[in-house]
């Protein structure tokens, strides 16, 4: 399993955000995180992430230990509510700086990855002169370019037209099919259904149900 | 490539995204630096024409101007001039290093930290970005009171003119002692700045930029009043540093409590960051 929590809280200001989480995602798999807002739904990906530590319980994300905190899952993507990249820089310069982090991404992946969210290369303008979509595209862009096993998707439709969507759905099919394991939240059921091997409903940090359309999930 | 390789490498671009992330405020910043220091060097000759003697002449007299400070408060008749100019060169400096570092984690450097192997590259890579920046604001200082010697015709040396300490009310130094004082304040005064932002960096980790701000500017202002190695002024002011009787026991001592601050704002602020919530902008946990 690729992602392992058994028995995740997580109390903010004496607020219980989530409650006794256990859940398991296997590779190559699309699991889908749905519930009203308030439900718990950033904060499990940011528990996932390494962003925020839990209070209790075990998280093992591609067999490390995130439940100390402080450290981050080895090959990790993430998108966590509105993306944010530097005004001054374009869209290229800013994955550029992202990529050259940890090295694995060439300037052709990053590219690629800008085309494929329908952000064309060409495009020299900075970031501050971008719309909410645009910035919402790069932002999908910067969490896949690295082709990482494990991508967090935090509500990825906001701002986006029909093709946008359309997008969306086109790219965590091509991370799983390369053999990603994809994370993403959104309160549109229909385009969960559509995408997700399998869906956690969440109600007031609780996992409170799962459906799953029958499509084999790839251990 | 090595875990530690990796880290270097992580640190190295942390570093990148700060500067780019960053220049513009810290240039603006910089620019109001210089129309202090230029109106603080301004200040000094009309202090010296008023009391009658020369002003400034040296770049050692305009830069130990610039950050004279004052001798601590003692509760006689006479009247206590608070160093307004130092106190505000201090809050700027500090004001420079506090918001970006709050504002990045919770943007981009969202995305750089969750690249980083661990959060001690981001949080090492801050501390770097502050000394950098009390660098440039240090370099800035230098600018000034190199370009206002050239204008005033001054010697350019760190030499200390007899004029100027009877002007700081220090003429019982002498010239030599005086300037040997200028060197070590010049060497410890970049690192004592640093100890002070990282300080703050630390403590806004803690209770955010806002709180942070008005505890730099409570043990800036309680070091104006007392003398005390631990508090930051006697090593942050040229009058507490020439007015000490240079023993190299009292160096050592300032050396440690430095290095002390040092390491509690570096390390402590590591140990802190590596186990902090990051929230983002948003904290109703949704």
């Amino acid at each position: 399993m690729v992602i392992e929590l058994e028995g995740v809280s997580k109390s903010l200001k004496g607020r219980t955000v989530l409650d006794e989480i256990t859940l398991t995602c296997p590779s190559r798999a699309v699991v889908g995180l749905w519930g009203p807002n308030g439900s718990g739904k950033t904060m499990l990906m940011r528990v996932i992430s390494g962003l925020v530590k839990a209070s209790s319980g075990s998280v093992c994300v591609e067999g490390r230990d995130l439940t100390r905190g402080g450290v981050f899952p080895p090959s990790l993507g993430v998108m966590i509510e509105s993306p944010a990249f530097l005004d001054h820089r374009t869209g290229f310069d800013n994955l550029r700086l992202l990529a050259a982090i940890r090295g694995t991404a060439s300037d052709a992946d990053l590219a690629q990855a800008l085309e494929s969210v329908g952000l064309p290369l060409q495009d020299r303008r900075k970031f501050r002169a971008y719309s909410l979509g645009m910035r919402q595209r790069l932002g999908l862009a910067a969490a896949t370019m690295e082709s990482p096993h494990l991508v967090l998707l935090d509500e990825p439709t906001n701002a986006l037209d029909v093709s946008g969507v359309e997008m969306v759905r086109a790219l965590v099919e091509k991370q799983r099919d390369e053999g990603a394991t994809v994370v993403l939240s959104s309160h549109d059921k229909a385009f969960l259904e559509s995408v997700a091997n399998v869906v956690w409903m969440m109600e007031e940090g609780r996992i409170v149900g799962r459906w799953n359309h029958g499509k084999e999930l790839c251990v | 490539m090595s875990h530690f390789a990796r880290s270097i490498r992580a640190l190295f671009c942390c570093i990148k995204a700060d500067l780019y992330g960053s220049w513009r405020t810290t240039c603006c910043y910089i620019g109001a630096a210089i129309i202090l220091f230029g109106l603080l060097a301004l200040s000094g000759w009309l202090q010296a024409a008023a009391d009658g003697i020369e002003g400034p002449k040296s770049f050692g007299d305009v830069i130990a101007y610039f950050f004279s400070g004052s001798k601590p408060f003692v509760f006689t008749r006479e009247r206590f001039e608070f160093p307004i100019g130092w106190f505000v060169m201090m809050m700027l400096v500090t004001h420079m290093t506090l918001w970006y570092p709050f504002r990045d984690i919770r943007g981009f450097g969202t995305l750089v930290l969750s690249r980083c192997y661990t959060r001690w590259s981001w949080w090492v890579g801050k501390c770097v970005w502050v000394a950098l920046c009390v660098l440039a604001f240090f370099a800035a200082a230098c600018i000034v009171a190199y370009i206002a010697v050239v204008f005033g015709g001054g010697a350019r040396n760190l030499a200390l003119s007899p004029s100027f300490l009877t002007m700081m009310d220090i003429s019982y130094i002498s010239p030599e002692q005086a300037q040997q004082s200028l060197s070590s304040f010049l060497v410890g005064a970049p690192f004592a700045v640093m100890g002070c932002c990282l300080v703050q960096l630390f403590v806004s980790l803690l209770f955010g930029p806002t709180i942070s701000y008005v505890f730099t500017s409570s043990m800036l202002t309680l070091s104006v009043l007392i003398g005390n190695p631990l508090l930051w002024g006697d090593h942050l002011m040229f009058l507490r540093v020439a007015s000490s009787d240079g023993a190299i026991a009292g160096s050592v001592v300032d050396a440690a409590v430095l290095l002390l601050w040092l390491t509690i704002a570096c390390v402590g602020g590591g140990i802190v960051f590596s186990r902090t919530d990051l929230m983002g902008g948003d904290s109703s946990g949704d």
